[in-house]
Formats: C-alpha cells, sequence, structure tokens
C-alpha cells in the first residue's frame, strides 16, 4: 500500500512537471539576461538608487547613506570600478541627476550634490528643500523623482507608523520645484516603496498592503488627489495647504469598497495597478520603463520591482474614464536581493537594485545590484490587455494560433477584490467567476475575449493558458491582473 | 626555599654579566579599556630596556615608570597640574618619576630606551592622564620574581583575574550535579521557608545532574530544593554564581555560600568557597511566588572555566546600546546624518581624524553635542528597520542646549526662541547644506537668517591629548541679529573661559576683537549673548573645549 501511494505521488509529480515545463518550454532567461554586478568585498550598498551621469558612468546610493559611482557599468561585471562619492547621508531613495547635480531625497530632505574639484568625489551637498517633519520614527521614509516636464520633482513621505501622522506633511506628496519650493500636492499616501514618472510625465508611486491599502499596488498621483489613507489629513489645517487645496468634503468609511467609497469621496484615487497580494508580490518599490523599444517589445509599460518576491513585475496602463487602470503581469525573476530601485537606460539595459533589509527577500542576498539586458528575441506575451465594455482585448507580441486563441476553453478568470478599511490589509474578498462567453480573434495578434460579467472595482485575473503562438508556443506568463476602476462604454462602431 | 635564592643569585649574576648585550625589547600597547596590553615584566638590574609604547586606543594616554612604591602618589600629583598638565604631559615634576612618554593620542607611539636600575625591586609604571592611573598600570620586576598572576597586588584587578578584553567568560560547559535529586513543596512565601518542616508534594531523581525548575511542575506559589554532590579535582577556591526569580540559596558542604532570597526579579549573586578533592555536598532551595522563573547557577575554579548547574544561563549583560558597525575615522572627517540620541531628527555627526566628534544638528543650527574618541556606530540603524536614535561612541559627551544661534530679539530682555519637541525648527532660519573642505574634508554649514544674512559654520577640531573644536562663523550681509554662545543654569568666568553649568564644557572667545559678551538671566536661566551689527561680514570664533577639572570630578577612573 505504501510502495503504491509512493508509486501513483510520483507518476502525478512527473506529469506536472511535464505539462509546466516542458523541455521546449521557453523560460525567462531565453529572453533576458540577469548579470549580477559583484559589489566589492568590504562595501554593503543596500542599493535604493540608480542614475546614469552623462559621463557615462553609473551613480548608485544605498540605505546607509553611501553613494558610489560605476565606471565601465555595461562591460563585464566583475570589471566594473567602483568609486565611493559620497557617503553620511540619510538613508536616500533615490537618485536624480539634472544640470550638473546629483540630486538625492534623504529622509529629512531634497538634496544635490556636486564634485567641485575633480576629485570624483562630491564636496557640496546643498539643501535643496527640507519642509516636511520628521520625528525619528523609522516608517518615516522619504522617495523622489528626476524632474517631471514643469520642472518638479514629486516626493512621497510615508506616515509616521502605518496608522497615524505626527508631523508635518507625513502621509504626503509633494512637489519641490525647480526654485526649490515645497507644493502640497496629494494627501493619502501610507507607506511607499517607490515614486517615478512614466513616459508622459505622470507621478506614479506603490504603496504597501496596509492600512486602507489591502495589496500592495502602483498608484497614480494627480494634483490633489485623496491616494486612500486620511492618517495624514490633519494637515490640510496648515496655511501653505489650505491656500491650494480644500479638505474634501468627506472621509472615507472603513470596511468598504473602493468604488463605493469613490462615489463619496471625489478625491479618492483608486490603484491603477493591483499587484495581487501573495501572488504577484508582497512588497511593490521602484519602476522603470523603456522609452524606445531597445529591451524588447514593452516600450513604455512600466516594469515595477517587488522587495519580497525579488522579481520585477509588468504592467501595462490606460486610461478609462479619465482614471487609469491596467493589467500586471509577471515579468522576471531571479533577482540577487529585495528589489527596491530600477533605473532603464536610453540604449536598453535595466538596472535593479534592492536589499532584503527589514523585510525579507527571496533573492536571498542581503543586498545586491543586477544588471538585465534583452537577447533580442521577443518572448510570447500578451503585450496589452485593455478593458472593454463587455471584456477585454488582447493583444500579444507574435502572431497567434488562431484555434487556439478562438478557443473559448483557453482562457479562465476569476474576479475578485479587497476590503477598502482602517485595518491592516484585506483578504481577498468578493470572489467571482466571470464566464468567458466569447473569444474572437481580431488579427494576427489579438484576440477579443468576452465575458458574462465585469465587476466595476475587481481584479479580473484572466488565464490565458491554452493560447499558442503561430509556432506553438505557450505564453511565458499566461496570467493577466486587471485592476477594473472602470468598465468602458460600450463602443459605437 | 634555599634553592629559589640560589638560583636567583645566579641569574642575578648571569644578567649582570650579559647586561651589556641582552635587553628587553617589547610592545606594551595602550588598549580600549584603560588598560596595557602588558601589565608585567622582568627585567635584571641594570639591564637595557626598550619598549615600544603604542597607543590602539581612542582617547590618550602616556606611560611613566616611577620609583617602588609611588604608583599612587605620582598619579594624584599628576591631577594637581591644572592648566600645566597639558604642556608637561600629565607628568609631574618629581624625583620619583623615572622615564616617561609623552601623552601619545591615538595611534600615535613612542620608543622608550633605558637601563633598568640596579636596586632590585618593584617598579611601577603608569598611565598618568587624566585619572587613568587608578586603574591603568603594570609593573616591571627588577631582579625579583614574579609572583603567581591571580596574587600579584602591582597589576589591576582585571589583569589578576586573567581578564583582558580579548578574554571572554563567554566560554560554558555543561556540568552535572551526582546523585542528583529533588524535593518540591506547595506555597507561596516572600522568603525561603524552612523546608525540612514542610512536606513535600513531589520528589525524584535525574540522571542529567542540572538543577530546573520545571521539575516542581508548577509555575507559581511553588518551592523546590536540588541535593547531590560536586567532583573536586584541584584543591583551591571555587567561585559560584547564583542568578534566580525569585530566591535561592546555595549551600556547599552545610556552609551558605550565596544567598539570593526574597522575591526579585532574575538577580544574580555570587559567593566562593575553598574546596578539597573529592565530593563536596551541594544543596540548592529555590521558590518562586510569582510571574517569570529562572534559575541559574554557574561555578569557576580551578581548572574550569566555567561549568552550568542549572537550567538557564547567566546571561552577559547587554551593551547600553547596539554596537557592531563602528564607523571609523581615519585621515578625513566622516559625516553620519542620522537619528543621533540628543539631537533632534536632523542630527549630522561629524567625526574628526582630531579624536574629536560633533553633531550639528540642522533643524536648529546648534552644536547639540560634542564628544572624545569613536565616532559613532550605524549598528542601530544599519540592522533591520534601523528603528530609534543612536547615541554617540567615545567618551566625555558634553549635550549643549540645542536652541538656535541667532535670533532676533524684540529688545534685549525678549526671550529666546528655544528649542522644544522633536522637529522643532529654527524660527526664521534656512539650512542650506554643507561643503567640504580642505585635504581632510571638514563641513563647512551654511544657513541662511531672514532674507539678508548668509551664515557659515565652520568647527575646526583642535587636535591634542584634549582635543577641542573652534567654532568660526562668519555672517554676511546687513542687519542686526542677536548670537546665542551659551545658555544654562549657570555661567561662570574661569581664567578668560566660561564654565557652563559646572559640566564639562568650557567656552571661550578667541579672536574677539571689539565685540563683548553679555550674560543676562532670561527665562529662569543665564545666557552668554552677543549683539551683532552687520554691515558687509562679521567673524566670531568660539572655542568649545573640555573642562579638566570637571572630566577629573566625572571620570576619576576610579575603582568603585
Amino acid at each position: 500500500m505504501k510502495y503504491l501511494l509512493t508509486y501513483t505521488l510520483s507518476t502525478v509529480l512527473t506529469c506536472i512537471s511535464f505539462t509546466s515545463l516542458n523541455a521546449s518550454d521557453p523560460v525567462e532567461s531565453d529572453y533576458y539576461q540577469i548579470d549580477q554586478i559583484p559589489i566589492p568585498d568590504g562595501v554593503v550598498l543596500e542599493t535604493s538608487g540608480i542614475e546614469m551621469l552623462p559621463n557615462g558612468k553609473l551613480a548608485v546610493c544605498g540605505r546607509r547613506g553611501n553613494v558610489y559611482v560605476l565606471t565601465n557599468p555595461f562591460g563585464k561585471p566583475e570589471e566594473v570600478k567602483w568609486t565611493l562619492y559620497a557617503e553620511g547621508l540619510h538613508e536616500p531613495l533615490n537618485l536624480a541627476y539634472d544640470d550638473g547635480w546629483l540630486y538625492c531625497t534623504q529622509r529629512g530632505e531634497v538634496t544635490r550634490m556636486r564634485d567641485t574639484n575633480d576629485d570624483d568625489r562630491a564636496d557640496i551637498f546643498e539643501t535643496v528643500n527640507d519642509g516636511w517633519g520628521i520625528t525619528g520614527d523609522y516608517h518615516e521614509y522619504a522617495f523622489g523623482t528626476r524632474r517631471d516636464p514643469d520642472g518638479n520633482m514629486w516626493v512621497v513621505l510615508c506616515l509616521t507608523g502605518s496608522f497615524s501622522s505626527q508631523i508635518d506633511y507625513r502621509g504626503w506628496c509633494v512637489r519641490i520645484s525647480k526654485e526649490g519650493e515645497l507644493i502640497p500636492t496629494a494627501s493619502g499616501i501610507r507607506s511607499p516603496g517607490g515614486i517615478g514618472l512614466n513616459h508622459l510625465g505622470e507621478a506614479f508611486y506603490a504603496d504597501n498592503q496596509g492600512p486602507w491599502n489591502g495589496s500592495s499596488s502602483l498608484k497614480h498621483i494627480p494634483v490633489g488627489s485623496f491616494q486612500g489613507h486620511p492618517g495624514g489629513w490633519r494637515w490640510f489645517d496648515l496655511d501653505a495647504v489650505k491656500k491650494i487645496m480644500k479638505r474634501p468634503a468627506n472621509e472615507p468609511k472603513s470596511d468598504s469598497r473602493y468604488p463605493v467609497e469613490r462615489e463619496r469621496v471625489k478625491e479618492l484615487t483608486p490603484p491603477a495597478l493591483v499587484f495581487p497580494h501573495g501572488v504577484l508580490g508582497n512588497s511593490t518599490s521602484g519602476f522603470a520603463y523603456d522609452s524606445n523599444g531597445k529591451f524588447g517589445p514593452f516600450k513604455n509599460q512600466l516594469l515595477v520591482c517587488d522587495q519580497t518576491f525579488s522579481v520585477v513585475n509588468r504592467g501595462f496602463l490606460e486610461k478609462v474614464n479619465g482614471v487609469y487602470q491596467g493589467a500586471a503581469f509577471s515579468f522576471l525573476k531571479g533577482f540577487g536581493s529585495g528589489n527596491i530601485s530600477a533605473y532603464m537606460h536610453p540604449d536598453g539595459t535595466l538596472f535593479i537594485g534592492g536589499t532584503d533589509r527589514g523585510w525579507g527577500a527571496r533573492g536571498g542576498k542581503r543586498f545586491a545590484l543586477d544588471r538585465v539586458t534583452w537577447k533580442g528575441k521577443v518572448p510570447f506575451e500578451i503585450h496589452e490587455m485593455r478593458a472593454k465594455s463587455d471584456g477585454f482585448e488582447l493583444t500579444f507580441t507574435h502572431e497567434i494560433d488562431a484555434k487556439t486563441a478562438g478557443d473559448l476553453s483557453s482562457y479562465s478568470m476569476s474576479a475578485y477584490t479587497y476590503i477598502y478599511r482602517s485595518q491592516y490589509g484585506s483578504p481577498v474578498v468578493d470572489k467571482l467567476t466571470p464566464k468567458v462567453i466569447g473569444a474572437e480573434v481580431t488579427g494576427p495578434k489579438s484576440v477579443r475575449v468576452t465575458v458574462d460579467k465585469l465587476t466595476k472595482g475587481h481584479v479580473h485575473e484572466l488565464q490565458a493558458k491554452g493560447v499558442r503562438s503561430l509556432d506553438g508556443k505557450p505564453i511565458l506568463h499566461p496570467i493577466g491582473y486587471y485592476t477594473l476602476n472602470e468598465i468602458p462604454p460600450a463602443e459605437v462602431n | 626555599m634555599r634553592n629559589v635564592i640560589l638560583l636567583g643569585a645566579i641569574s642575578f649574576l648571569t644578567s649582570s654579566l650579559y647586561a651589556q648585550e641582552e635587553a628587553v625589547k617589547m610592545e606594551i600597547r595602550a588598549k580600549a579599556g584603560l588598560q596595557f596590553s602588558i601589565v608585567r615584566f622582568e627585567a635584571k638590574p641594570n639591564q637595557k630596556i626598550h619598549l615600544n609604547i603604542f597607543n590602539e586606543d581612542e582617547m590618550a594616554h602616556n606611560l611613566v615608570f616611577t620609583k617602588p612604591g609611588q604608583r599612587a602618589a605620582v598619579a594624584n600629583a599628576a591631577l594637581n597640574l591644572g592648566e600645566k598638565a597639558e604642556e608637561k604631559n600629565w607628568v609631574p615634576d618629581l624625583d620619583s618619576v623615572l622615564w616617561n612618554t609623552p601623552v601619545l593620542k591615538p595611534g600615535e607611539g613612542h620608543e622608550l630606551k633605558f637601563q633598568a636600575p640596579k636596586e632590585k625591586g618593584i617598579y611601577p609604571y603608569v598611565c598618568t592622564f587624566i585619572g587613568h592611573g587608578f586603574v591603568m598600570y603594570g609593573a616591571m620586576y627588577v631582579g625579583t620574581t614574579m609572583p603567581e598572576l591571580s596574587t600579584d597586588q602591582n597589576i589591576p584587578e582585571l589583569a589578576r583575574n586573567g581578564k583582558n578584553a580579548s578574554d571572554s567568560s563567554s566560554k560554558i560547559s555543561k556540568g552535572k550535579i551526582e546523585n542528583f535529586k529533588f524535593t518540591a513543596y506547595k506555597g507561596s512565601w516572600n522568603k525561603l521557608p524552612n523546608f525540612s518542616k514542610l512536606k513535600a508534594f513531589k520528589t525524584g531523581e535525574s540522571n542529567n545532574g542540572i538543577a530546573d525548575t520545571g521539575l516542581a511542575g508548577l509555575s507559581e506559589n511553588f518551592g523546590i530544593v536540588f541535593e547531590g554532590e560536586i567532583v573536586i579535582v584541584k584543591k583551591g577556591k571555587y567561585k559560584f554564581k547564583l542568578g534566580s526569580d525569585d530566591g535561592s540559596k546555595l549551600y556547599i558542604n552545610n556552609q551558605v555560600v550565596v544567598d539570593n532570597d526574597g522575591v526579585h526579579s532574575m538577580q544574580v549573586k555570587e559567593g566562593s568557597i575553598l574546596l578539597e578533592p573529592g565530593k563536596a555536598k551541594l544543596r540548592l532551595e529555590y521558590f518562586e511566588k510569582g510571574g517569570q522563573e529562572e534559575l541559574a547557577l554557574d561555578m569557576t575554579g580551578p581548572g574550569i572555566n566555567r561549568l552550568q548547574l542549572a537550567k538557564q544561563i547567566i546571561k552577559p549583560k547587554k551593551p547600553a546600546f547596539p554596537t557592531g558597525n563602528p564607523i571609523e575615522i581615519n585621515s578625513e572627517a566622516r559625516i553620519y546624518r542620522n537619528f543621533i540620541e540628543g539631537a533632534s531628527p536632523r542630527g549630522i555627526g561629524v567625526g574628526y581624524p582630531q579624536k574629536v566628534n560633533l553633531c550639528f544638528d540642522a533643524n536648529t543650527m546648534q552644536i547639540a553635542m560634542i564628544w572624545h574618541g569613536a565616532f559613532m556606530d550605524g549598528a542601530k540603524h544599519w540592522n533591520g528597520r534601523g528603528q530609534g536614535f543612536q547615541r554617540p561612541s567615545g567618551h566625555y559627551l558634553i549635550n549643549l542646549n540645542r536652541d538656535q544661534p541667532f535670533a532676533q530679539l524684540s529688545n534685549e530682555n525678549g526671550p529666546w526662541p528655544k528649542a522644544e519637541g522633536r522637529d522643532t525648527r529654527a524660527k526664521n532660519i534656512r539650512f542650506r547644506g554643507y561643503s567640504l573642505i580642505g585635504e581632510q574634508r571638514h563641513p563647512v554649514f551654511g544657513y541662511k537668517i531672514g532674507k539678508n544674512l548668509n551664515v557659515t559654520d565652520y568647527m575646526e577640531p583642535q587636535a591634542g591629548s584634549l582635543p577641542s573644536i573652534i567654532r568660526n562663523l562668519r555672517i554676511r550681509g546687513t542687519g542686526e541679529i542677536w548670537y546665542l554662545a551659551a545658555s544654562g543654569k549657570s555661567i561662570s568666568e574661569d581664567n578668560g573661559y566660561y564654565n557652563i553649568d559646572n559640566s564639562m564644557l568650557q567656552i571661550g572667545f578667541p579672536e574677539l576683537d571689539d565685540l563683548s559678551p553679555i550674560i543676562r538671566e532670561n527665562s529662569g536661566r543665564e545666557e552668554l549673548l552677543f549683539k551683532l551689527k552687520i554691515d558687509g561680514q562679521l567673524s566670531l570664533k568660539q572655542h568649545y573645549r573640555w573642562n579638566v577639572k570637571q572630566i577629573l570630578k566625572e571620570h576619576t577612573h576610579e575603582k568603585k
């Protein structure tokens, strides 16, 4: 009996491994190569910011407050030369080069530094703006961006802890103008993991699962918006805020849902991309994007880090009824540590850095700097997943096999959401299984999938495991997680 | 006995014969924790001695040889040198001083060459720098045999116990109580009861021979007595450390060796007893009233490092603050911007190669702290999530008043704006950052007062055995402003300097030109102010130094 059981089990295991990993099935490393750039002995670089300098060198900063400049960052990893550029900064979480200066956001200020005597080390550290408060709580992180098209740098400020804001602008997004003035911009921030600009110069930031955040997500920050956590609303009473912004007329109610509270709190901006907790990641952080297609077929899509999972996910975004939403996909795994910072060079080289300190990460290393290059082959992936009034339109990176792509059984869908509440996180709730009722091949690379029901506010998880490319390959990452904040109106034609 | 004398005589003869050829050559290092690496050595009369004295500690030291029996007298005389101590290298003008090094700053060395005296005797050597003489010393045995280390009264107690910094007592091995049995009782007491009059509810034996309060099977209101024997191999003094929560008492051979009775949280007491080879009878009584139960018993003695006889172990005391990531200063100043205890959340620590450090508070633009020696340790902030404020490493820490240095006052009696609360910003002053200048990359801080005045604030470390700091303030622009040089309960003049609050802090103004300080009483404290009229540019130098008398008062390294 025991023997039989073992035998059966091993047969099952063999079958599973055959279906999931056929020897000829493509894997991520067929398309992208991840090189770990060795960090020199004695250097602890908990990589939190990455930026290219005009001289072709790469600047990297770490949570211990150090900044290194890497010579030959595109060369053989072991031949990259490291030089200490600055140290003693207060946990800087980004780097941005502009007009002869290297900017960084420290816990207490935006700082710019430069080397004035050509010894390759910064010797001026200018305070650009330090207009927000800090009490000394470890949560009080500050993340910043490069300049947006108007010349502003966006800064998101974590609350004091998870729930409250004990000092000016904790739980807010502010912009620092070219003149160094602080412009209060958005409330509702909880615990950011990163912030950046998309190809249009619009700001998005990652917020992490916790109070008022059922799952980690990436959120768009319209000026004047409310990002979900009311812990920092007391700063609407500051004169500087009163001058330009109004406290929302209604406060969000706990134990509700996003669509319901959006009706009541007009300023509430829903997450553009939910990264389902425990599925795509646990801790969304920094992102980058490829602006010119040199990194493969995903031009302008957001490549979003997750610290805990040590992965990079991919996000396709679209605006529906004026609100950002879109689909998240798995993209790349196998990074050295907990990814928190990302930089995409215009030549299509992606640098990813991170650390597992404080939260742990699957990568295994305490800290790391990785470099990703595209091998030139296009993986078979769902390129875009657009919401339609009655389902989704999928476009693929390769031509599709019409038979499998048009077969209803190639698809399955589930839909679910999270409670919008003041408590920490949320279970997955309101689970539904929309029925796929149509799969119409609309072009050599596109399919229109229709379902019997779409639910506003739900993540719609579409599995397209049966779809094959024209040359018979399965989709490398066949699941799209679409955050459906808005259902688009039916097309007239 | 006769043999020994004879041997001594022979060695004396041979040594004087070869005195010209052979020299005692060794290195003595001044180590952290006020210790010399070598606490005693032998020499022959007239023998040449070549000593390399190296200071590997973070504070200054010297090394002074004295005539026999004069160690304490010389160390005390050094403390009375007053203002002259510095120039005299902390060495008093006494005939009893034989040879000495200058004061050696951290990382400095000195070669000391001399010929041992022709008179046999025990010649002490001692660090006479600022109160170290009470614990930092050793002895040169000239023509005299050294006694057994543990009985040598001419070396510090720490060394006598064989406890150099590197020798941790953490090595522990499991011991065993032979013929082990236990008897457990129920009851609620505030002191150990007379167990012989009580009725046991549980008795038993155990092969592992470890006293474990869990054998009673209760978590409160119980007592337990452990009995058995311990095997003694060597004759000698055995030390027992007994820790318990609540009370306990240890008997060896029917004598009370450690009495740790009463209701209390984990508390360690120790005692010792002379034991003969063979078996010694052990009786350990313990009771628990409520709360946590803990019982730990360690034994040390001849040939035994540390033997554990009870379930729990006596944990070493935790360091007062996390360590393990020291930020070491070499040839350049280093900056540590983080949450530093004693400053606001915008503290900027600066460690200088001169072994003096400061924390500039970028909230108030004030120097929040100055201290000597080691700079900062990143351990608190660089491990885990890094919650909390890390306190400065090093020594002679002075916390200064963090009130903003510059302010507009409505009149001479207007109150000074106070730095209250954690993140209070200076009124009407904006921090501009800093630049690093010179080979040592010293930071120069910049800030702007109102719209018209720009300040550069440059702290210049002053090297020395007691390093100090000169603050160079340069204000550019046009306007009138008050400068608060110091404040405290009391400010008193002392030879051209000012003592603040009987603290270690002394301030002075090396180049005042036509400025004169005003001392006023305001808001229940004394303030030392300058009224500054700036038309173009104005400079002010302020010296922050340590008051030797106060260091001695607060830090005489006397045995307690």
